[in-house]
């Protein structure tokens, strides 16, 4: 006898409806590199050069040919895989050189690689912290680390984003608890924040916190020589416990995460961490890319001013021409307000036809009229590319009366008619 | 004023007393490639040439020239990396390409990559069900499908280990939910257990369980033509809703996951799984080295075969010596049982001495008297190699009276009297017990 378990149907159904605001979220392919230009379909699927403003590629250097040329030369000398967990037999002597540059750089005491950033993450709190103690976490942290909590034991107490009031009032009802945990990013990417990092660091030191940083979106763009928001801040290494970033953004993006701070700590980590333990390790050429990229980061610090200039330009240019976007100035991160997510989806579609690849995010991702097309440069975009997009911007503005429906849209908001999504969002935007 | 957070001490004093039975777990450094032979730092960090028995390089492809050249080809046309997330900027021809061809190589509608096989099951999840629903779990899954299934809000039952009937028991008391969901894996790694799938197909059925199948370490290692524990029972693939697996074993090692199956299904989780959409993409080396895997296996099918012929060989032989294996016959995953946790230590550094890398696999991830070698024996071990490795078990057996020694354990066991493990053992134990 069979049943039918509905789950195929149902799955179909709400894929037919489409999860995201009616939409779904549609995969471009490329074809090719990734660089400022790209070869991408489009929603036809016809491919088309476009200029990328919609990657993590910070730094430029994901298809660099000296990127490439270590890659190369790694797979030649380490092989391409070691089918084993670290602890097994997955660590070769370029693991352990990565692993001591990226102290060196970060000025750390010790570092332990994991096969991604979300590994470092999910791999933290169940390790380190039970029910006798407690964690405290920004509310728009990103997935990974809310997961990473939520597997931990620890009592969860989450502060409005970058709220330093609600997280010091969290802090003091807290004394009863064995550890303190704060973890927060660095850089917010949705928005482009750059964390206040001292401020936390104080209330860290106040109330005998451990100071948790993701700096997945720092490091490698922030700071004179790309080493992120304590530097930015110029701060001491030593002021934060432990920092988790990726190799997979500005350290040539080809995937692969880290924690890195005191000894002890990732002496720790590396017995107990479970994504750590049960895990591949990472292949050789992601070895030689990243080791490769720290030594450009070493002869080239102008990158992280080139990377600064250019965003600074984009963010310039695009308020003059009246828009509104989100985050420091310092950050090449530029969230471009559109409001609405039907905006977000028509500017991306719009640009996109004018040669400008970018994304726009909305609902659920953000609650309701806080819809953005978050652009990202890069130092190696141009000037001409970057004048290019504000003004595809411009006339992607007019053409569509944005600024009228601007308006319009904004008194709706106020006046409480914008119209509700149907029932079946909720569940999923729970999930989310 | 600054207060001391109390936790770097707290870090140094785990460390400092061991967290595996007083033991540091230790790393070996490699030097050069992931052969059957590899350069290892010993204890003492000095470089060896040993035979390497412990990694899942199941096909022995991981530094194959093959893969090796087809990795720099794809450096050479699509870059290194793609730093992104697929949904913004992160798929490449390739990709797409790649999730294709899995498709075709399982028989399944269609695939999702992912960055590893730890996203696959902590993505799924809470993607899929909630408070209404049931999820239905072997007590050996691996780490990633315990993580996996703590984070959704569904009601999770745990059965013992490959126990049908608990499984039964529990699926009848079940009734009431939305969606129920069985899920395990197609070969246990610990033990070298191969799954009765059709069984567990059967129940699924029976009480319209949706069917989730972790096949890590299965595809590309059972099967006539690798194609996992589906195709080793001669089953239809369209049997198990989803398959998830890995990149990172048999299909040249070099890390990521994918998820395989039933349409409707993969194209939710695209749009719904948060390891999909928040992480990063693969980058070409690991796509170019995964088709030329596939490539490979379509070719020259006989490496399934030869990696069956090569784990019977072993498990034989070291049963003739007098040891006890877990697991199946089919299976080349080979734990050889030393009981005690500071035997399967001794025996580690011994073998290592001998020139043959082992790893003694002990407490917390097995109760006590359950520790064992993990031998793992691939495609490309030779016949000298194999027998060696059953050799060398035999000296350091004699030298260190293992034998003795065994008896007297085995007793001292049952007679209660194995002496248990400090008090600050239990929060480790429970973390790793998970």
């Amino acid at each position: 006898m069979e049943k039918d378990n509905g789950f195929d149907e149902y799955c179909r159904e709400v894929f037919e409806d489409g999860p995201f605001s009616g939409y779904h979220a549609e995969i471009h392919v490329i074809h090719g590199k990734q660089k400022d230009v790209v070869v991408a379909n489009d929603i036809e699927g016809k491919a088309k050069r476009v200029i990328n403003f919609c990657s993590n590629n910070y730094t430029g250097l994901a298809a660099d040919d000296r990127i490439i040329a270590a890659a190369k030369r790694t797979l030649d000398t380490h092989g391409y895989g070691l089918s084993s967990a670290p602890l097994m037999c997955g660590f070769q002597d370029i693991h352990q050189q990565l692993e001591r540059e990226l102290s060196e750089f970060h000025g750390t005491d010790d570092t332990l690689l994991y096969p991604s950033g979300y590994h470092t993450n999910v791999g933290l709190f169940a390790a380190c912290f039970g029910e006798e103690d407690a964690i405290f976490s920004d509310a728009l942290n990103h997935a990974s680390i809310i997961d990473g909590i939520k597997l931990s034991k620890a009592k969860r107490f989450v502060f409005r984003h970058l709220d330093l009031d609600h997280l010091e009032e969290q802090l003091k009802a807290a004394s009863d608890y064995r550890f303190k945990c704060i973890v927060t990013e660095g850089i917010f990417s949705m928005d482009g924040d750059i964390l206040e990092l001292p401020k936390y660091v104080a209330l860290a030191k106040k109330y005998g916190a451990v100071f948790y940083l993701d700096e997945c979106h720092a490091t490698g763009v922030i700071g004179k020589t790309g080493k992120g928001t304590v530097e930015y801040w110029g701060m001491d290494p030593s002021d934060v416990d432990l920092i988790s970033s990726t190799l997979g953004k500005a350290i040539s993006g080809g995937g692969g995460g880290y924690t890195t701070g005191k000894k002890n700590m990732i002496s720790y980590l590396r017995q107990c961490s479970k994504t750590f333990i049960f895990s591949n390790s990472l292949c050789s050429p992601i070895i030689g890319a990243s080791l490769e990229t720290l030594k450009i980061f070493r002869e080239d610090p102008g990158i992280f001013e080139r990377i600064k200039e250019k965003g600074l330009r984009f963010r310039k240019g695009i308020k003059a021409a009246g828009f509104d976007v989100y985050g420091d100035d310092d950050c090449p991160i530029c969230p471009v307000s559109v409001t609405d997510e039907h905006f977000a989806r028509h500017f991306e579609v719009e640009l996109f036809k004018r040669g400008y690849y970018t994304i726009g995010l909305g609902f659920p991702i953000f609650d309701q009229g806080l819809a953005r097309l978050r652009i990202i440069v890069t130092a190696t975009h141009t000037n001409e590319q970057i004048d290019g997009l504000i003004e595809a911007f411009k006339e992607v503005a007019k053409e569509c009366n944005f600024w009228e429906n601007l308006r319009g849209y904004r008194q709706k908001v106020e006046d409480g008619l914008v119209i509700g999504k149907p029932d079946w969002w909720k569940p999923l935007a729970a999930k989310l």
